[in-house]
């Protein structure tokens, strides 16, 4: 083990180590147990110095670890993923919930302005059970975050729905939705 | 991927895939959606969809270009005149011409899907069979058509329409037990061109004097190992949870988690109330999801999922402390 | 972020098959994840198992790991979660409430002010702690200087630089040599 090696280590540690030299630097080491134990005492000198106390650690301790690693077999992708990502190109999914993010900060950030002129007449009629019919623009809001959230788990046409509703989202008059949050809505499933 | 799950994988699945044409033999429906995920991810296509849900229909342009070291794509909403989506690999562009605005997002490409958790992988075939059920023509186009049904409840089927050249999916539907078509997907017309041009990858909005955001990707959840303070009892058959995290963003306490089948997805939040909504009680739709909202000892429980109401209900309704 | 290159680059590396540069991960935060499993979990020897766990799972899930916090901050949270899990599952109380052990530089900041380890650890950590504390009392004044500014006031090359006006080098040289120094003392004690 050379001296300039443990140099580049001490430098790489610190996060000062060029990109370019990391990168070669993280193969040797990688492939070097006397260099990885350099890495793992250069840190509990810091740790130490830095006054967090470190515990010692056992040399078996990170071996241990990637001996589980090595027996363990690559995380599966989960089928869920799969089968969304297959039907991506009909539906542009992941593209989707990034708008309906950047949809939900737009509207935060601008109340009041999310009417689109242009809009469907259909997309703002809703249905007899629908989510818009009196409920608080506050509640309504965060179930539209909410939607956003689950679309992240799940099928693209929920991702475009959660931009759409967001988009025509509108706040009603504070008189209103003062009323609104006062009486409980309908029970459903009772 | 776990070979003793596909090992288990049924006759009908085996018969299945090997029915498909173009398709090797003996691939199970796991390896198949790989299969259709590789041509998803290195096809350049262009061409035009209809997007149907709550009877309404929209009609989209999409041009979708992958080479050596960049993945671009452009949709075009064609009935609402100015809504553009650009994708360029994790940047992600919009431009609302109506709302003179452009939002970036930049960074929440590469991982939509970014909290889910290591669970053993779980093999499709043991919530869904999937049949063959002939040959159609799609946008001009043969495809196989294949439907995935569920095997022990009544949550939704699922209809895919595969180009038989390339196995990209032209055409799907989510349908109901009753055979109701909640959701379609259609192609009605597709190319795949060798070439596309960048001319095409370009909003064509001007966007001179438009108002311009840009989107922070969304925090880094809370990774966790998928102990929740709270027990969901009556899942459906063949559901587990596949993600939970702390709502770090939300007001203390909160937590998400995240079950599916492999296809069917439902999240539950389960958060302290007193936030100053008024809360309220019952089952609604919003657009195709149901949303369940219940109180459970000083929480909000709201369970949310594209699947049928009586879903929703029951796995709301056993939501209890641990 | 300068600030976490090495780690997102050691990230990356896994991300991409390889499994060491994980290992180059474990042995830079084992003494701080233990350390800090050990505030819920007091057995040490069972603070090393849950720490594993900890870290068998943050491999499991590193592909969803994006990088828009710090590699050390997901895996604290990830070993605090196992942690409270596995008392769960043992049935055991925490040691003490956890409110203030949410935030890595809190928890920093906490660590400081207590040490109530077992005696053989303890033992050990009062030892290793002695060990470097007098490594740095007789490293020459700009060593001492150099390895203080950087541990203690976390600066980075340039600010040291152009505290003891000196070339990044300089500093790069001295920390390094004061960080030698303090191994030889330290190594004798962990073999």
């Amino acid at each position: 083990m050379t001296e300039q090696i443990r140099n580049q280590i001490s430098t790489f540690i610190d996060n000062e180590l060029s990109v370019e030299e990391s990168e070669l630097l993280i193969r040797r080491v990688s492939s070097s147990g006397e260099l990885k134990s350099v890495v793992a005492r250069y840190s509990l000198i810091g740790d130490v110095i830095g006054g967090s106390v470190a515990v010692p650690v056992p040399e078996r301790f990170a071996d241990s670890v990637m001996r589980q690693i090595e027996n363990d077999t690559a995380p599966a992708e989960e089928s869920t993923g799969r089968f969304w990502r297959v039907l991506q190109p009909v539906v542009g999914a992941a593209i989707a919930a990034s708008v309906a993010l950047g949809a939900i900060v737009l509207l935060q950030q601008t109340p009041g302005t999310q009417e689109i002129a242009d809009a469907p007449r259909s997309y703002t009629t809703p249905g007899a059970d629908s989510i818009d019919a009196g409920m608080p623009y506050e509640l309504r809001m965060q179930l539209n975050e909410k939607l956003i959230r689950h679309s992240r788990y799940s099928g693209p046409g929920a991702q475009r729905r959660a931009m759409i509703n967001l988009l025509h989202e509108q706040e009603p008059d504070s008189a209103a939705e003062q009323a609104e949050s006062t009486e409980p809505l309908e029970q459903e499933t009772e | 991927m776990n070979k003793s799950l596909i090992a288990g994988g049924s006759v009908c699945l085996a018969w299945a895939a090997a029915a498909l044409a173009g398709l090797p033999e003996g691939k199970d429906i796991n390896e198949w959606f790989d299969e259709m995920a590789r041509a998803v991810a290195s096809l350049n296509y262009e061409g035009n969809f209809i997007h149907y849900h709550d009877d309404l229909t929209e009609n989209m342009w999409v041009v979708h270009r992958v080479d050596e070291v960049s993945v671009r794509e452009r949709l075009v909403a064609l009935d609402r005149s100015g809504l553009e989506i650009i994708r360029d690999n994790d940047t992600v562009t919009c431009v609302f011409a109506s709302e003179k605005t452009v939002l970036v997002e930049e960074g929440g490409w590469a991982n939509p899907i970014s909290t889910m958790l290591p669970v053993q992988h779980r093999d499709l075939a043991h919530s869904y069979r999937v049949l063959i059920s002939g040959t159609e023509q799609i946008a001009g186009r043969e495809t196989k058509r294949i439907e995935i049904k569920p095997r022990y409840t009544k949550l939704y089927s699922y209809r895919l329409w595969m180009d038989t050249e390339t196995a990209l999916p032209l055409r799907s539907e989510t349908v109901t037990d009753d055979g109701d078509v909640v959701e379609r997907v259609e192609f009605r017309r597709i190319s795949f061109p060798q070439h596309i041009p960048d001319e095409m990858l370009v909003a064509q909005t001007p966007i001179d004097g438009f108002k311009r955001r840009t989107v922070p990707p969304p925090p880094e959840p809370t990774a966790s190992d998928g102990e929740s303070d709270w027990r969901v009892e009556d899942l459906p058959e063949g559901f587990q949870m596949t993600a939970l995290y702390e709502e770090e963003t939300d007001r203390a306490g909160s937590e998400h988690m995240v079950f599916s089948d492999g296809i069917a997805s439902v999240s539950v939040w389960v958060e302290p109330s007193g936030g100053e909504t008024k809360r309220v009680s019952g089952t609604r739709k919003l657009g195709s999801a149901y949303v369940y909202m219940g109180q459970l000892d000083g929480y909000e429980v709201t369970v949310m999922g594209e699947v049928p109401r009586d879903i929703v209900e029951q796995i709301g309704k056993s939501v209890s402390h641990r | 972020m300068a600030s976490h290159r090495a780690d997102r680059l050691l990230v990356e590396r896994v991300k991409q098959g390889d499994k060491s540069a994980f290992d180059v991960l474990v042995r830079k935060y084992q003494h701080k994840i233990v350390k800090l499993v050990m505030r819920y979990v007091h057995d040490p020897s069972e603070a090393q198992d849950v720490a594993q766990e900890a870290f068998l799972k943050a491999y499991r899930a590193l592909p969803k790991f994006r990088g828009d916090s710090a590699f050390y901050t997901w895996i604290y949270r990830i070993a605090i979660n196992t942690a409270k899990n596995y008392l769960v599952a043992s049935r055991r109380r925490p040691l003490e409430y956890d409110l203030d052990l949410q935030d890595p530089e809190q928890y920093d900041m906490h660590a400081r002010l207590r040490e109530s380890d077992t005696p053989e650890g303890l033992a050990l950590t009062a030892e290793i702690r002695r060990t470097v504390e007098k490594a740095v009392e007789q490293l020459p004044d700009d060593l001492r200087t150099a390895i203080i500014l950087r541990e203690m006031e976390g600066m980075s090359y340039e600010e040291i630089a152009l505290t003891m006006q000196c070339p990044v080098g300089t500093v790069r040289s001295r920390i390094f040599r004061a960080r030698e120094a303090i191994d030889k003392r330290l190594q004798p004690l962990l073999d």
